[in-house]
């Protein structure tokens, strides 16, 4: 086998699919019988992947392939034979949000919320002091005035700063509100005053001394001629 | 009384739609559900999985087909129905171990011999089928399906016929040069 033969082993292939083979190439074939057989191998191969190819698909579908999908087709469009696995689908999305959801909630339930901190009477927290400008006093105690729907939504429950005493009060207005009712009449004790311990204000007695000016001289203002040319 | 008659007469509308669509792929159905059957069939090589592969694309294709705006489409829209229907039975694993044998609708060749052959013949050759990138598999089978009209398999695909032609090249090259 020459080094020409080598070399157009892949020439030959494309000739066999249909190609014209070129001049130098149809040269060596004229001569070369090897080549010659080759070239008929290879076309003999092509011809039959396409008859096996076509042979293995001229089949056709069996006689009860009509009926079953007329059949099927006058079904309601919900009774597809593949809807378990969609439904299945569906419902393993529907189990692993409702995981992730529970396992959210009950991470969050662990952790202190803000009504719990309220109720404790504990100091108000240096992070939430930082975002409110306002000087708070140490005594002032954190009511939250939401209601506590679920875990969740317990870090954004509104606070509100309440003198000291004064808490028991304004949860006795909170609560009715947090269950939905707020009868005035059964919290006779909202609408009364609540008495408060006012500090008097001193005031320092001040001496008002002379300043020593006799008299002031009022004198009309006059202008010099150039300066008003500036102007 | 108009927005009675104006429902009545938009439910007569849409009753006579929905029997033209449907006379019209009865119409289709014979040529159709062949074409799908082979595509699926192309894939999965086993006639009870795809038939049932048919069966959900040519379904797919009449509930559907109101939305489909060109119906000189329905072809091509059938055969990618068909062809990702048929991938998905695959990759799901759905597919039944046991394989027809792919000559048994054939004719038998006279001698048992040569039936060895052609069928050994025939699993190598769909083994490199399968082997085959996508692009060049789906063309190879359907230029089979339709005796390798490429106009055909261009239409059928919305390629521009010349892909089709070096697609088919391309493909068959490659089966050949493992077949050799």
């Amino acid at each position: 086998m020459s080094r020409d033969c080598d070399r157009s082993r892949e020439a030959l292939l494309e000739v066999a699919l249909g190609g014209e083979p070129a001049p130098h190439l149809q040269a060596h074939l004229d001569g070369c019988a090897p080549c010659r057989r080759r070239l008929e191998d290879d076309q003999r191969l092509i011809g039959r992947i396409d008859g096996e190819l076509q042979a293995s698909l001229e089949l056709l579908p069996s006689p009860e392939f009509l009926p079953r999908l007329r059949q099927r087709l006058e079904e309601p469009a919900g009774a597809s034979r593949w809807w378990p696995m969609d439904r299945l689908v569906s419902a393993a999305i529907v189990v692993a949000l409702l995981a992730a959801g529970f396992l959210r909630l009950s991470r969050e339930t662990v952790a202190p919320s803000a009504p719990s901190r309220a109720q404790a009477g504990a100091a108000p927290s240096t992070a939430s002091a930082s975002h409110e400008p306002i000087t708070r006093s140490p005594q002032s105690h954190r009511v939250s005035t939401a209601r506590p729907r679920s875990p969740s939504m317990a870090h954004r429950d509104p606070e509100v700063l309440v003198p000291p005493g004064q808490e028991a009060l304004l949860r006795q207005v909170i609560e009715p509100i947090r269950r939905g009712r707020l009868d005035l009449a059964s919290f006779p004790e909202a609408s009364e005053t609540v008495p408060q311990e006012i500090a008097p204000v001193v005031v320092e007695r001040r001496e008002l001394k002379d300043l020593g000016i006799d008299s002031i001289e009022i004198k009309p203002l006059t202008m010099a001629p150039n300066e008003e040319e500036e102007s | 009384m108009n927005d009675l008659a104006g429902s009545v007469v938009g439910r007569l509308v849409s009753e006579a739609e929905a029997l033209d669509l449907a006379q019209e792929f009865e119409q289709r159905l014979a040529d159709s559900s062949a074409l799908a059957f082979r595509v699926a069939y192309s894939v999965l090589r086993c006639r009870e999985d795809a038939e049932d592969v048919a069966q959900e694309a040519l379904s797919r294709a009449y509930r559907n087909l109101g939305r489909l705006r060109d119906r000189e489409r329905f072809r091509s829209w059938l055969v990618r129905i068909s062809w990702r229907l048929a991938l998905d039975h695959c990759r799901a694993g759905r597919r039944r171990e046991r394989r027809e044998q792919v000559g048994a609708d054939r004719p038998p060749v006279p001698t048992a011999e040569e039936l060895a052959v052609a069928s050994e013949f025939r699993e190598r050759l769909w083994r490199e089928i399968d082997a085959l990138p996508e692009k060049l598999r789906i063309v190879v089978v359907l230029a089979g399906i339709e005796g390798y009209a490429l106009r055909e398999v261009a239409a059928v695909l919305e390629l521009p016929e010349g892909t089709v032609k070096s697609r088919v090249h391309l493909a068959r090259k490659r089966l050949a040069e493992r077949l050799r």
